[in-house]
Formats: C-alpha cells, sequence, structure tokens
C-alpha cells in the first residue's frame, strides 16, 4: 500500500509533466508533501471496512531535467511516515499509544523519450524503475512500510493534445503503463486520463484526473506465504482528481492537489492530499 | 514564496500529528459459573466457584458475590459457593453480583441431586448387567474394602447415607470402595437395569474427589463467523483433556489469504485485544487444524476466539465459546 502511495504520487508527478518532455538543458523541481489519513479500507473483496485511523505523510523531492529535447530524466525522493492513532477505549480500559515510524521510501527514476509530435499532438513513453530503498518491515509489528521491499519496472505510454474551445485553451492528456513487479507480487495496469486549462492571465491551471491501478492478479505473495506484511500485493484503485497550480512568478509556482478514490481493494479509502512548491527553470 | 512556504509549512504542522481514535469496547458484564456439574448424589458436598468479568471483559478479582439456590429444599448453600445436597430432585444454583451500574448480574447452573441406587456386590463384564436388591432398602456389610459394580456414568443413581463412601469409575467396569465398613445402600427399584454407555459419554466422574459428582461437558463446540469483509468461516472445538486445552477448526474452515497480518487471540471482549492473550499468527488458511493451549487457560477463562487483523488493528472475525 506504501508502495502504491509511493508509485501513484510519482505517477500523478510525472504525467503532470508528460507527453511534452522537458526542453534539453530545462528542468522542473519540486518539494511537496503528501498525506492520507483512513480510518477505513477496501478490502479484498471491494467493501468498506473500518480500521484504527492510520496515516501516511511524505515529503518529497520530484524533479526532471532535459538531457536533451526528446529525453527527459526524472526522479523521486520521498520521505514518508507511517502513523497510527493511539486508542481511548469507552469502557474504561487503559489507552493504547499510538506509533510512528520514519525512513527514506522507496526511491523512483523514470526516463521519459518522446516519440512524436506534431500538430498540438505529442507521444511519448516512459520507463519508470522503482528501487527498494524503503523499509517494509517498519515499526513494531512490521507493518509500518515505508517501501515493499521489491524492485519493479513500469513501461508507460503517453499521449497528450492541446486543444481550443473558444478562446480557452485547453490540454488532454493520457497514459497506460504495465508494472512488473517482482517478490511474488501480481504485475499491474495503470491508465490515466487529465485534463486542464490555464485561467486568470495563465496564473492559474486547473485540472482535472482520472486514475485506475488494476492488479493482473499474477502474484504469488499472500498472506500463506508471507509474514503478514502484503498491503502492497493486489492492490487494485480507481479515484478522482484534480489540481490546482498557482505560479507566483515566471519561475515558482505552488500547488494543491486532491485524489478521491471511488473503488478499490486492498487499499485505505481516504482522501489523499498534496502541497507542493515547485521552480522551473 | 514565503507565504508560500509559510503555508506548507503550516500544513505539515497540521496534518503529522498521531491522534488517538475512540474504540466502543462496551461488552455487556458477564458472571460465569467456571465448575458447572450435571448431577451430584445426595448428602454431598461440592464448592462452585464463579469469576465475573466487567463492561470491558476485564476479570474482576474478588467480586462480592451473593449465592442462592432454588429449591431451597433441594439443597443448602453457603456464602463461599459450597452446596449440600439434600433431596433428589432439579436444583438450580443462582450467583449474582452488582455491576458497575448498580444493575444486578447473576448466572445459574441446573443439575439434577441423584439418589443412590446400587446393590451389594454385582460384577459384570458386559455393557449391560441387572443390579438387584433384595429389599428396597438394605444394609450392606462389606468385609472387604473393595467391591465393584457398573455404573450408568450419565445417570449414576447410587446414594450413600455415609460421607465417607466413596465412588470411583474407569470406564464400563467401575470400583467401589467404602472407606467404612458399613453403609447404607438404597434402591428405588428392587430391580434396577445399569448400562454403560461409554463410547459415547460426554461426562466425566469427578475421579479427583471421588464423591459420584457428574461434573458438566469440558469441552465447548461453536463456529467461527467473519465480522468483516473478509471470508473467514469455520466451526471449532474448545476441549479441555484433562491437562490442557485443544482448540481444534474443522475441515470446514477458511480465511481470507488477502488478510494481512491475522492472528488469534482468547479473550473476553470481541471488540479489542487489550486484555486478550494472543495464540499464534494465523498460517493455516483452510482446512482442518489444531492449536495447543498453554497448561493456565481454564476452561471459563475466555468466552471469545478473536480473529484480530495487527496492521489495521480491527477484528475481523470471532468465535463464541461459550
Amino acid at each position: 500500500m506504501k508502495k502504491y502511495i509511493t508509485l501513484s504520487l510519482v505517477l500523478l508527478a510525472i504525467n503532470a509533466s508528460a507527453q511534452w518532455t522537458q526542453e534539453k538543458g530545462k528542468g522542473y523541481y519540486k518539494i511537496g508533501a503528501w498525506f492520507l489519513e483512513a480510518n477505513e479500507h477496501y478490502t479484498d473483496t471491494g467493501l468498506v471496512d473500518p480500521n484504527i485511523t492510520r496515516g501516511h505523510f511524505i515529503t518529497s523531492f520530484f524533479g526532471r531535467v532535459g538531457l536533451t529535447n526528446k529525453l527527459t530524466l526524472i526522479g523521486y525522493l520521498p520521505y514518508t511516515q507511517v502513523y497510527q492513532n493511539g486508542q481511548r477505549f469507552s469502557s474504561g480500559l487503559p489507552s493504547l499509544p499510538g506509533e510512528s515510524f520514519a525512513s527514506l521510501g522507496d526511491i523512483d527514476l523514470a526516463v521519459e523519450y518522446q516519440l512524436w509530435e506534431k500538430k498540438g499532438w505529442a507521444f511519448s513513453t516512459s520507463l519508470i524503475l522503482g528501487l527498494p530503498t524503503g523499509d517494509d518491515a517498519g515499526g513494531s509489528d512490521g507493518s509500518y512500510q515505508t517501501g515493499d521491499g521489491e524492485f519493479n519496472q513500469s513501461l508507460q505510454f503517453n499521449l497528450g493534445k492541446s486543444f481550443p474551445i473558444g478562446k480557452q485553451n485547453f490540454y488532454f492528456k493520457s497514459n497506460i503503463s504495465i508494472n512488473q513487479r517482482s517478490k511474488g507480487y501480481s504485475d499491474e495496469w495503470h491508465f490515466g486520463l487529465e485534463t486542464g486549462t490555464k485561467i486568470a492571465k495563465d496564473k492559474l491551471l486547473l485540472l482535472g484526473r482520472f486514475n485506475t491501478r488494476q492488479s493482473l492478479q499474477n502474484g504469488s505473495l499472500s498472506a500463506v506465504n508471507n509474514n503478514g506484511s502484503i498491503f502492497a500485493n493486489n492492490v487494485e484503485i480507481t479515484n478522482l482528481g484534480g489540481e490546482i497550480i498557482y505560479g507566483f512568478s515566471k519561475v515558482w509556482s505552488i500547488n494543491f492537489t486532491g485524489s478521491f478514490p471511488i473503488s478499490g481493494k486492498v487499499i485505505y479509502k481516504a482522501p489523499a492530499l498534496a502541497v507542493g512548491i515547485a521552480l522551473e527553470l | 514564496m514565503k507565504n508560500a512556504s509559510l503555508i506548507i509549512v503550516c500544513f505539515l504542522l497540521l496534518l503529522s500529528c498521531v491522534g488517538e481514535d475512540l474504540v466502543n469496547d462496551y461488552v455487556d458484564p458477564d458472571l460465569r459459573i467456571s465448575n458447572a456439574i450435571l448431577s451430584i448424589p445426595e448428602g454431598v458436598q461440592y464448592q462452585f466457584t464463579a469469576r465475573f468479568f466487567d463492561e470491558s471483559g476485564t476479570k474482576v478479582e474478588n467480586p462480592t458475590l451473593v449465592w442462592l439456590v432454588d429449591p431451597p429444599t433441594a439443597l443448602s448453600i453457603a456464602q463461599d459457593g459450597t452446596i449440600q445436597a439434600i433431596a433428589a430432585g432439579e436444583a438450580t444454583v443462582i450467583v449474582q453480583t452488582t455491576g458497575l451500574r448498580g444493575d444486578i448480574i447473576e448466572a445459574r447452573t441446573t443439575f439434577s441431586v441423584t439418589a443412590v441406587t446400587s446393590t451389594d456386590t454385582s460384577t459384570s463384564t458386559s455393557e449391560t448387567s441387572t443390579m438387584t436388591a433384595d429389599s428396597e432398602t438394605s444394609t450392606l456389610t462389606t468385609d472387604t474394602e473393595t467391591s465393584t459394580m457398573t455404573t450408568e456414568t450419565e445417570t449414576s443413581t447410587m446414594t450413600t447415607d455415609t460421607e465417607t463412601s466413596t465412588m470411583t469409575t474407569d470406564t464400563e467396569t467401575s470400583t467401589m470402595t467404602t472407606e467404612t465398613e458399613t453403609s447404607t445402600m438404597t434402591t428405588d427399584t428392587e430391580t434396577s437395569t445399569m448400562t454403560t454407555e461409554t463410547e459415547t459419554s460426554t461426562t466425566t466422574i469427578d475421579n479427583n474427589t471421588g464423591t459420584g459428582i457428574v461434573l458438566a461437558p469440558q469441552f465447548y463446540e461453536g463456529e467461527i463467523i467473519s465480522t468483516s469483509s473478509y471470508i473467514l468461516e469455520g466451526n471449532f472445538r474448545y476441549e479441555h483433556n484433562g491437562t490442557q486445552i485443544t482448540l481444534s477448526l474443522d475441515e470446514n474452515y477458511r480465511a481470507s489469504t488477502s488478510l494481512p497480518g491475522l492472528y488469534l487471540y482468547l479473550g473476553n471482549n470481541p471488540n479489542t485485544v487489550n486484555g486478550a492473550i494472543e495464540i499464534a499468527k494465523v498460517n493455516v488458511f483452510n482446512g482442518a487444524h489444531e492449536y495447543i493451549l498453554p497448561p493456565s487457560i481454564e476452561l471459563a477463562d475466555y468466552k471469545y476466539l478473536i480473529y484480530w487483523c495487527k496492521p489495521f488493528s480491527v477484528p475481523v472475525g470471532e468465535g463464541t465459546i461459550f
């Protein structure tokens, strides 16, 4: 689950600037904070069950640099905190304290290559590598994971189009990817849509997103052969979201992101919120 | 830039705190008689014990108990739970205490006070034997300290006027030993038939005291049910073998393999494992298997099997033992 969170975040960030690759020598850098707190989760049947409140808080650095006009290098470096609330009992039993665990999360590295761009259309592909730099057994019971301990590779294709509606310019993006996972985890496919437009003299970018992640159910990992830490296997999620990016100077911008789940399996059911400040040079 | 940074810092401070959840874990207080019996011969004494668990499922040490009997003609009872069987028939022992809210909480157990049916000597090697008494009331004088008789274990009807006579039962053939040379034994009918049913017996003779008291069954059977959206089901048997308890899950047991960090606990509050005892991490998700519990656990100590998901800190299933 933590891996999902990490990966989703980087994909979200990558998608936000995908298709139109970075110009050679130019870069986009962002420091962000991502937050999710949930007291219910989707079970393996897709139904919703309650749980003691758990939270994930990720502070991260994201950067993309144009190596050439067609090739962009992307990196995502998270520092992840996982916590669980304490428990106070109505019966008068002594309270149980909460717990928190933090460490470096799973780092993602990616390259994006522009395959084609013409008449407002752009088509590119990305290779994303998920490095197992996080802790897959953190906390007192090993469930405070900041990574899933597996190396994964995701191949993604991105298609984008800019177009006007009246005097207003819009863009549309889509992406589809296959994420190959190791250590018995099921592979996954991802699909995303995004559209947006600038307003307020192009200082404010409003965009909406749809993302889904589905398991291929081909992994061997389960509670039978795993030591209980199986959050990240067979995770499925579909969510809707949006982002507001305000450019308060020519190079600086601040963004607010929200993502809201509409279905899922073996994952928390709660909105994820993010804020970041970005520099584009 | 400065304002934006300030906003981010405020955002971090606001959201990264570990809070506290309120868990509604109230359960009805439970007073339970921990050593119920099925029958006791007239004239014999037996001490009941009771355990009280409060609204959190926590055992209350040395609770104030009031012991009652119904009907009073069948038994006498002391306030330490000791009864004296007086007259044959059905009898009920009631124990009461007061809950935190001032309400009366009680537990009951009903059993038989039995009359004696026996003969001077009867030895049988078959499952059915006939015992004959010369008269309805006979005085038996035993030259030896041991005589042999056959006893129907579920409905033993031997009574004795002497408190010192003892009866021990092995299986089909039992041995009666009198510590006094003379005892009076009464039969309701001149001829009675006694049948040994050892194969299907679900009761045990109190061999420790040898008083002819038939203890209640030393096992419980129940069903595990899911209290979540995860699959968790199956039947179980919770049995004390005289030394320790074995929890046996039936062939029809199955649990979702997607359950993360599933553990089995024994507790008196199915809403929390606070105060419960952890038995094991669940490694079997389908089919029959068993857990051997520590000898320190007694049959009446815990009321629930609790299947608990540690990472989510939630119960996902339970089985009510009694």
